[in-house]
């Protein structure tokens, strides 16, 4: 960590004094960086899949969210690490109710003990935001929809023959016009983060985080669906693919969470279902489910240690393991035995 | 359960940001690049919220017409096509019989009577699509084309599309008409150079010249060849009877966005790479180069025996015509440049992305005077 801190306040002062120094711009740094590659990237993608700007956002999508997998990942552990020592908090929280020194020295104690970063789960969010804007006028500029933005092109594309003549790009994909919002891309971005949102929330017993959760759970789908309307569905197509790939990890990693799906078998009237084969949903106390529905099992499930956790080498001892359903626990031994 | 709850918030606050920041840098960028034209002792310019102005040749504003006043279409009104603000303009307005004939972004063409300011046609009339180009008039027809790679042919005295037409390319249409004996020359994003038959709206040729990149520079016209640049770096000529390449010229660095000028057997044109290029046009050999302070994008001018060219800095530049040499010292309007510009014998016209409209003396290399054209 003091590394990372050493080289990050490096990069910092450089920053710094690139800026103060009038050798660079931030606008100069981020066209440089993130904006100039991400377009011609995306140039040279579409040259190669068949001349479609969808496919290249595909394929681009796919590339990022690989690149940043190891933060995705570190994410997700972090904010279920945080979800499991709530009970732990709360504690702490009553014990040092007076003290808040106490309670921060303590904190401090407890997320050292299980490898909690407290800033953990924000970073690697706070890292993709300079990732949108970039896709996003790499988008724009790409189909240079209003000849500002093709004339902007010519700045940002890198001198080499393949890639100056194929511009501008087909904004043509799936009966879509990736440069125009589009109802349907609307609908997709909010369902999708809409199941996100449930995947990734955590169960609570507090009512006032409960209602926070409630509020987020309707209020990002609905923020985001509305700006998809508006924004070129080239980055709506972004977003969606970011949300399948961010819910097919989060199953991975927490399974469906307080996303209440129907099984597969159920829908089949559940006579198809093998003997033993739990169901998927969640939030059907009658399901077999990983136990995180609902105040009970979100007690037990604050209790639960995180795999994740273990294979850090964080502190298990005394810890109760609870089931997370047959599948789930699969997975674990899978793990446990590697 | 604090930090969770005001992770969650700062979550919620942060993506809010961000989007709002997103939406806010898309509605903010297009504003057109109206250009002047002069026409007897009246200079006719487009200004950044969609106006005509008619100035006198000292620079007042003789009157000022406005385009009605449209609603864009998108919730936002931002960031997806065709729903910018209705009265951008990217092209001079064309004057032809004492009629102004202007195209909007919003693809409406208007014909104003220039006595009379009252429109010419009942309504304007609606290709349906972004104009990003300006018009040609020839033989009663007006020509213009579209984003949706339409090209128009409208009777100018009625206002309707004539028989034949809309002639379909296969990408937006950008550049500008140009119409020789019959024919209407167009360029295309398609990267394609279109001739149609101006009555009929056939394909002139066997089949489209093609170059090597998108085409949004307006094509030049003498003695029966074609002259246009392309975003391939490489300016060509073409043969104006049967689309056959004549000599294709390809020095420059980066786009050929801007339309080129013609002198003494000279083509002149400037690029994206920040150099002015002179070209024989007989044979395509390079005369001299000239680099410049930054991109072109607007198309020089000749205005007596000097070549004026704008960087899209805003830098002025005067230039021999036979050597390339600084005529006179160049001269920053402070501004960025990206409308054509326009001359009338010594005298040289610029419309400035600031909405100030300026006239400088070739002879001396020195501004006469500017004008705002609107806040």
């Amino acid at each position: 960590m003091p590394r990372t801190r050493n080289i990050v306040l490096l990069l910092g002062m450089l920053l710094i004094f690139l800026f103060v120094g009038g050798i660079i711009s931030p606008i100069e740094l981020f066209d440089l960086v993130l904006l100039q590659p991400i377009l011609n990237l995306l140039v040279l993608l579409s040259k190669y899949l068949f001349g479609s700007f969808g496919l290249a956002i595909v394929a681009l999508t796919i590339i990022i969210r690989v690149i940043t997998l190891p933060l995705t990942m570190r994410q997700l552990r972090s904010t279920k690490a945080m979800q499991e020592i709530q009970p732990k908090m709360k504690e702490l929280q009553k014990k040092y109710a007076n003290d808040r020194e106490q309670l921060g020295t303590a904190m401090a104690k407890l997320y050292k003990e299980y490898g909690v970063n407290p800033l953990g789960c924000a970073f690697p969010m706070l890292i993709q935001m300079p990732i949108w804007i970039a896709l996003y006028q790499a988008v724009i500029q790409g189909l240079g929809y209003a000849p500002e933005n093709l004339l902007g092109l010519s700045k940002q594309l890198y001198p080499w023959a393949v890639i100056q003549g194929e511009v501008p790009l087909n904004s043509h994909f799936l009966g879509l016009d990736l440069g125009a919002g589009h109802w349907s891309m609307a609908i997709l971005v909010g369902v999708s983060m809409w199941m996100l949102q449930k995947m990734s929330n955590p169960p609570s017993v507090d009512p006032q985080q409960q209602s926070m959760q409630r509020l987020m759970v309707w209020m990002m789908p609905l923020m985001f669906g509305f700006f998809a309307l508006s924004f070129p569905s080239g980055l709506s197509l972004y977003w969606f693919l970011t949300n399948v790939i961010s819910m097919v990890i989060q199953y991975r990693v927490t399974g469906w969470g307080t996303l209440s799906v129907p099984s597969l078998s159920s829908l089949r009237g559940g006579f198809l279902r093998p003997t033993g084969t739990p169901s998927i949903a969640k939030g059907n106390p009658g399901n077999a489910s990983n136990g995180n529905n609902g105040s009970e099992s979100s007690q037990a499930k604050g209790e639960d240690k995180d795999t994740s956790i273990a294979e850090n080498g964080s502190a298990e001892s005394g810890r109760k393991k609870v089931s997370d359903g047959k599948h789930r626990n699969k997975r674990k031994v899978r793990r446990r035995s590697r | 359960m604090f930090r969770i709850k005001r992770y969650t918030a700062a979550k919620a606050i942060i993506i809010a940001i961000v989007l709002m920041s997103l939406l806010l840098s898309g509605c903010i960028g297009p504003r057109g690049w109206p250009g002047g034209v002069v026409e007897g002792d009246t200079v006719y310019v487009g200004s950044m919220d969609g106006k005509v102005h008619a100035l006198n040749l000292e620079g007042g504003i003789r009157w000022s017409w406005e385009p009605p006043v449209e609603t864009s279409s998108g919730i936002l009104s931002c960031a997806s096509g065709g729903q910018f603000s209705a009265g951008m303009v990217y092209a001079p307005p064309v004057v032809t019989d004492d009629i102004i004939y202007v195209a909007s972004y919003s693809g409406k063409v208007y014909a104003i009577n220039a006595g009379s300011r009252v429109d010419v046609w009942s309504e304007p009339y609606d290709t349906k699509s972004n104009i990003a180009g300006g018009v040609a008039v020839a033989d009663g027809t007006l020509f213009v084309g579209c984003s949706d790679g339409t090209l128009h042919a409208v009777d100018v005295a009625t206002g309707m599309l004539k028989e034949g037409f809309p002639f379909q390319a296969e990408d937006k249409i950008w550049s500008t008409p140009v119409v020789e004996d019959g024919v209407v020359y167009v360029g295309s994003l398609d990267h394609k150079l279109y001739a149609v038959d101006m009555y009929t709206g056939e394909l002139k040729w066997n089949e489209p010249f093609e170059a090597g990149g998108g085409i949004v520079a307006p094509p030049l016209i003498v003695e029966g060849v074609v002259y246009v640049g392309s975003f391939d770096s490489s300016f060509y000529a073409v043969n104006a009877g049967d689309g056959e390449q004549k000599w294709v010229y390809d020095a420059p660095r980066d786009w050929v966005w801007a339309e080129a000028v013609y002198g003494n057997g000279t083509i002149y044109f400037g690029s994206m790479d920040s150099s002015v290029y002179a070209v024989d046009a007989g044979n395509g050999t390079q005369k001299w180069s000239k680099p410049i302070s930054g991109p072109v994008s607007s198309a020089p001018v000749i205005a007596g025996d000097v070549l004026v060219v704008a960087s899209e800095n805003g830098t002025v530049y005067w230039l021999d015509l036979d050597a390339g040499e600084e005529k006179w010292r160049s001269l920053s309007v402070d501004s960025k440049v990206l409308a054509p510009l326009s001359a009338s014998g010594n005298e040289v016209y610029l419309n400035a992305q600031d909405n100030k409209f300026y006239k400088f003396d070739a002879t001396t290399g020195q501004q006469e005077w500017r004008v705002l054209l609107s806040e």
